[in-house]
């Protein structure tokens, strides 16, 4: 790998970060007669990565988007530590982003890529190096951009955000085209960087992805919040209970009138979401039902997701 | 907005796409001056050097390079998508775009004076090898050049506004050379006495050429002005409302 983990940095001695690190109040975003966003609200916090979870064409990067000032939102607003992106004095030094793969010269080589956007940023050239070492992508440097590979590509971006030393990183969909150890060494990086007090929203459609890269979640789908919970909570909402029984409708009529969700999977299975096995044991033991089997299942993150989007699709 | 013209200057400098316009600017003008000069054609070569007719090639030409320059300032951006770094790193999209024509300009006016010097190294010893006695007025050359270097600031930035207004490369490059080569040649034909406000024409009339049939340099230099404020203000105008998505 080569590369340098943030942990073997001196850790940087800065103040907590402000709450919230980036805050969308009623955003709405039309282009044309196509709704991206639609009445978005969301905040993101420092000291946690936070996930931005929806299916492909769910509103994801115009929110990136209208968060950096990039695209102007049809109604609402949102702010970055309190300031829209536009305002702020020195914004590179605030927020780092990488929106997508390719926003690069081909011709030009990864080190004077970032050279130019240091120059801007007025970054002290010495940073560019600095950051070629972190992302571990040294020995490319002076090569045109347009040979990387795609993994290269995403620690090109990387590098870039990481230029002014930021303190709130917003990716989109980082982990394209990474193999698992770069996923890993980006989950390190993330978790560190969040870990010294700033902020991280990392974007993906990819759930185990994000499974792997995140603390907290929020959910869209169709330009709307469909949640903002911990990646725990997510899954934890959605565990459910699987009781083989010889009676399934007896017992599931039972379970529905202690306000239970039961759903039938034939060959006596039921699901029930709602409560833990002691329970569910408890009600078949009154309700004079054999069970045959009873298992806890933990649902994927993936399953919980799926769920969510099409409850909202419904 | 220094640390803006830094970064342009700096992207111009670090791709080949300047060295590869630059070489071929001299070639093009090399092979020109030596077609003038050897081939006589009943040109007369007895002139002092502001005057010689092998500095229309450069003269002509260069400017045109300047306007690509400017075309491929923020297409280039477009087309790779490194216009969101840029953005980001500078999110006052009028400081850019004046970034952009500073650098643009200067970076024009460079090709043009290279262009320029490579002709002069090229001519004056043909004009030398046939006998030609070379004379010339410091003041005159210097109109010359001061004319040439106006002509392609102008250029860079009708192409930097025009390039930010169309957005597309393939379509911005295109259309502008299609204007120029094409559209206002048979315009000229048709209807000389309006195609003679048309830019290319009046780009010709500032530096000099043809003055019997186009506009003087000062009106040519005004009007060319005039589409270039165009040009970077409609530019201007399109891009502070554009989403970058």
């Amino acid at each position: 790998m080569g590369a340098t983990s943030t942990a073997d940095r001196p850790p940087v001695e800065r103040a907590p970060l402000e709450w919230p690190a980036i805050s969308v109040r009623g955003v709405s975003k039309r282009f044309g007669k196509v709704t991206a966003v639609d009445d978005l609200s969301l905040e993101v916090h420092p000291g946690v990565v936070t996930g931005f979870l929806g299916p492909n064409g769910a509103g994801k990067s115009t929110t990136l988007r209208i968060v950096l000032g990039l695209v102007a939102p049809t109604e609402g607003s949102a702010t970055v530590l309190g300031m829209p992106y536009r305002s702020l004095p020195e914004p590179t030094k605030t927020v780092g982003a990488v929106l997508e793969t390719q926003s690069f010269n081909p011709l030009r080589s990864g080190r004077n890529h970032l050279r130019v956007l240091a120059s801007a940023s007025g970054i002290p050239q010495a940073r560019v190096d600095e950051v070629l070492e972190q992302v571990g992508l040294q020995a490319a440097a002076r090569r045109n951009a347009g040979t990387y590979s795609l993994g290269m590509r995403q620690r090109l971006g990387l590098a870039a955000a990481l230029l002014g030393e930021p303190r709130i990183l917003i990716l989109d969909e980082p982990a394209n085209g990474l193999d698992p150890q770069g996923i890993r060494w980006l989950r390190d990086l993330l978790r560190g960087f969040a870990r010294e007090g700033n902020a991280v929203l990392v974007s993906s459609h990819v759930l185990t992805e994000m499974a792997q890269l995140a603390d907290e979640a929020i959910v869209i789908n169709r330009g709307r919040l469909v949640r903002q919970a911990s990646i725990a909570e997510l899954t934890h909402g959605s565990r459910q209970l699987s009781v083989v029984t010889s009676e399934a409708p007896r017992l599931a009529t039972a379970l529905r009138e202690r306000g239970l969700g039961v759903v039938s999977t034939g060959d006596g299975e039921l699901r029930v979401s709602g409560a833990d096995a002691a329970a569910v044991g408890m009600i078949a033991f009154e309700t004079r039902v054999p069970v045959l089997g009873l298992a806890e299942t933990q649902t994927s993150l993936e399953d919980a997701f799926l769920e969510l989007t099409e409850e909202d699709a419904r | 907005m220094r640390r803006q013209i830094a970064s342009e200057v700096r992207k111009l400098a670090t791709t080949r796409s300047i060295y590869a316009m630059a070489g071929g600017l001299a070639v093009i003008v090399g092979l020109g001056v030596v077609a003038i000069v050897t081939d006589g054609g009943g040109a007369n070569l007895v002139l002092p050097l502001e005057r010689q007719v092998f500095l229309h090639v450069s003269l002509t030409i260069a400017p045109l390079f300047g306007l690509l320059l400017g075309l491929r300032s923020f297409t280039d951006e477009f087309r790779y998508g490194s216009i969101v770094p840029t953005l980001l790193a500078s999110p006052n999209r009028r400081r850019v775009l004046g970034a952009k024509l500073v650098a643009t300009a200067g970076g024009g006016v460079a090709l043009t004076l290279a262009a320029t010097a490579v002709s002069i190294a090229i001519g004056v010893p043909l004009l030398v090898a046939k006998g030609v006695e070379i004379t010339w007025s410091a003041p005159a050359m210097a109109e010359v050049i001061g004319r040439l270097v106006g002509a392609t600031m102008l250029w860079t930035a009708i192409g930097v506004g025009v390039g930010l207004a169309v957005k597309h490369q393939v379509a911005a490059i295109a259309g502008a050379l299609v204007w120029l080569l094409a559209a206002e040649g048979i315009f000229s034909g048709l209807v000389p006495d309006v195609a003679k406000y048309f830019p290319g024409a009046a780009g010709f009339a500032v530096v000099g050429i043809n003055p019997a049939e186009l506009l003087t340099p000062t009106m040519g230099a005004l009007l060319l002005g005039g589409y270039a404020a165009v040009a970077v203000a409609s530019g201007a105008i399109l891009m502070q409302r554009r989403d970058i998505t």
